[in-house]
């Protein structure tokens, strides 16, 4: 549907429930200004250390939501009375994760008459760009908003890689995704066979901004497709052999790992790039790029894509560095997007009869 | 105040200077590879105290600390496997590493998590004082929050409040340092899923006594993937109670190629993707669903039967999972006390093309 002023006038209070990976997360907005938003793991984002997300907690939705719930209200119960919508993962993910956030909301739901709004967790990293803060200060004013379609949205994390042409909100076309491996997992599988760890992705890319240019290089992943689609099992493999080669040669570590990391980053990036610029050139009548997914806390993948989106005179709107990981504002705002198109369930038995799908795609 | 330029004649004077201050609880600035450093005495709670004063508001962040070498650090944080890793191949070096805290020190040292980051500067002056000095120094930028990282003293003078210039005891000068950025931290506490090096012994042992099927090299991923197509229409078609289909081998190994074949064979639409994050894909295939499963970032075996496997297993579904031998002592315990028949095939590189793909039968 196509969005107007008067439209983006209505302010409703929506609270935001996400259960689909590792982190529970709860947030509410006031429209697009975020009033809170609150994750299982208290991670301390701008600390000397301890602030790295951990991708890998364990899945303890259940134990923790009522927590983070009564966080998201400022411990403020009575507060879900003022609540107009519930929006709430409800694919992709786990099964048995996506229960708890869906059986949690309905409940909710259904106590306190909040009309109830499902949400495809890929739609919310879509939006994430469209958050402001709770000043009302963002990225996109309303003007700029309703001016932005048609688009594209490229989504990229530790699950996904796909790139969407959106007519319009809530009309949507898969344009491409990955056949394999996700770019994030790459990211965290290469570090895994460095060495470096788990979550690969922060490591690789701190590594690399140490790293020089050229030095060591990998082919870039499907350059050679016709296809929009991306693949990454192929330069996991490539990064195995070019390690296991160095470390033969016996050249220590840390002489090489730098640009190793370097080279591998800049790969990702481009075979980003190179797809994205082919979606632009064929969909010539976008008008912005979307961004999100926690891989865009690669500056260099952030900047990149900003510089080619630029070069078309395009629109690029990318979420603030702590809603690029999963979390439960994005879904909130697509919650908003999809109330502004009146796709919301009042009716208990429609409401009832919500249930997670693990493979929802857009 | 107290500054003393660092020159290469007097390093062991103003070693034994700042050793006495720092034995005192006292507070030096000194040179690093990325910035100055404030350094107190990290196990003296008065000189942390001191140290947090001089910092102004730092909310609750932590304070790393600085080491002469991975014999100091290990009295102090407990290393693993990763952390081992970084210390022999990359330090003395830009990076502070956080580990678990042993318990001897305590906060502003120590994270609310109970972590501690600790670094070794590449620098010969900073290292022979911690040597000297015995124990760890905090090494947080001399900057007071929310100013810029200090490369010079004049500079870092010209930014500090009274108040805090105070509390210095002795400016180590060496001059304008090079403009490195900040150390880059390294969190190994959060977990690395490393193969269970048992259940890779109870799989290996499983597969001497099964039966083998089929063997085949294969040259390149299509290859792969046809061969997974080729399995399930041998193997997979006239099944009716459920199956589980374990798969093992190095990453980049083929399992989610042979996988895709799997669907595939199956008459499946959907696309076959690795399913390490979302730990269990689901595609659908007539009325039916096959589950596709990856262990990898399972962290223990409560994790594991918390995943929703035995669900797909009592739906009689076909089940396949990748990095079974993880949890190969789990899923063969779910397989024999639902009678549900298991196929094991295992991956192993010949070169950067080749693979070597062996299925073996229920033993």
């Amino acid at each position: 549907m196509v969005l107007t002023k008067e439209l983006l006038k209505l302010k409703p209070l929506i609270l935001g429930i996400d259960t689909s990976c590792d982190d529970t997360s709860v947030a509410l907005l006031r429209g697009r200004e975020v009033i809170s938003s609150e994750l299982s793991s208290q991670t301390e984002l701008h600390s000397e250390f301890g602030g790295v997300v951990p991708n890998l907690a364990k899945r303890l939705h259940e134990e923790n939501i009522q927590e983070v719930y009564n966080r998201a209200l400022k411990d403020n119960p009575g507060m879900i009375n003022n609540v107009d919508f519930i929006a709430v993962t409800y694919g992709p993910g786990l099964a048995i994760d996506l229960e708890v956030g869906l059986k949690f909301a309905k409940e909710l739901s259904l106590r306190h008459s909040i009309p109830f709004v499902p949400i495809n967790h890929m739609e919310g990293h879509m939006y994430s760009s469209l958050l402001l803060n709770s000043k009302g200060n963002g990225l996109v004013n309303d003007q700029q908003l309703i001016n932005s379609f048609p688009a594209l949205a490229l989504l990229i994390s530790g699950k996904h890689t796909e790139i969407i042409y959106i007519k319009e909100i809530g009309k949507y076309k898969k344009l491409g995704q990955t056949l394999d491996d996700a770019a994030g997992e790459a990211f965290d599988k290469v570090g895994r066979l460095l060495n470096l760890g788990y979550p690969g992705g922060p490591v690789l890319s701190e590594f690399a901004k140490r790293g020089k240019r050229g030095v060591i290089t990998f082919t870039t992943p499907m350059l050679q497709s016709n296809s929009l689609d991306f693949s990454y099992s192929g330069i996991k493999t490539a990064a195995l052999y070019k390690a296991n080669e160095l470390r033969e040669k016996g050249v220590l570590e840390r002489e090489w790992i730098y640009d190793f990391c370097r080279g591998f980053v800049d790969a990702i990036i481009d075979s980003v790039v190179v797809k994205l610029k082919k979606a632009i050139e064929e969909n010539s009548d976008v008008k912005s790029v979307f961004v999100g997914g926690g891989v865009f806390n690669n500056e260099d993948l952030l900047r990149t894509v900003g510089r080619l989106t630029k070069s078309y005179d395009l629109n690029y709107y990318y979420p603030e560095i702590e809603y690029r990981s999963d979390n439960a504002a994005m879904i909130a705002i697509a919650g908003y997007v999809n109330v502004l198109q009146k796709k919301y369930l009042s009716k208990k038995e429609d409401i009832e009869k919500i249930d997670r799908d693990p493979r929802l795609s857009l | 105040m107290k500054r003393v330029r660092l020159t290469n004649s007097n390093a062991s004077e103003v070693i034994q200077q700042a050793r006495k201050i720092l034995n005192e609880g006292g507070l030096i600035v000194y040179p690093t590879e990325t910035s100055y450093g404030l350094g107190v005495d990290a196990t003296n709670q008065n000189a942390l105290l001191k140290l947090l004063t001089y910092k102004t508001f730092r909310g609750s962040k932590p304070v790393s600390i600085a080491v002469n070498d991975i014999q100091m650090a290990k009295k102090y944080v407990h290393l693993n496997e990763m952390a081992e890793n970084i210390y022999k191949n990359y330090l003395p070096g830009p990076i502070t590493v956080i580990s678990k805290s042993l318990g001897i020190l305590k906060p502003p040292v120590v994270s609310k998590q109970g972590t501690t980051g600790v670094r070794i500067p590449d620098n010969k002056f900073v290292l022979k004082l911690i040597k000297e000095f015995g124990r760890p120094i905090t090494a947080t930028s001399a900057n007071v929050s929310y100013r810029s990282h200090p490369y010079s003293i004049d500079q870092l003078l010209k930014d500090l409040p009274q108040k805090s210039e105070r509390l210095v005891d002795l400016y180590i000068d060496a001059g304008q340092l090079p403009k490195n950025m900040p150390s880059t931290i390294l969190d190994t506490t959060l977990n690395t899923p490393t193969i269970l090096r048992e259940g890779k012994i109870m799989f290996e042992d499983a597969i001497l006594q099964s039966t083998l099927l089929e063997e085949k090299s294969t040259n390149t991923p299509l290859e792969t993937l046809q061969f997974g197509e080729f399995f399930t229409k041998e193997y997979l078609r006239d099944i009716q109670g459920g199956v589980v289909v374990a798969l093992s081998g190095e990453l980049g190994a083929g399992k989610t190629q042979f996988s895709k074949g799997i669907g595939k064979g199956l008459g499946s639409k959907d696309i076959v993707t690795s399913p390490t994050y979302t730990i269990i894909n689901e595609y659908r295939y007539g009325d039916n669903i096959l589950a596709h499963v990856d262990t990898w970032r399972i962290m223990d075996e409560d994790d594991f039967h918390r995943s929703g496997i035995l669900q797909h297993l009592e739906k009689k579904e076909i089940v396949v999972i990748e990095w079974a031998d993880k949890f190969y002592n789990e899923i063969e315990n779910l397989c024999r006390e639902r009678n549900i028949p298991m196929y094991k095939i295992l991956f192993e590189y010949i070169s950067l093309e080749r693979r070597k793909i062996t299925i073996y039968g229920t033993n």
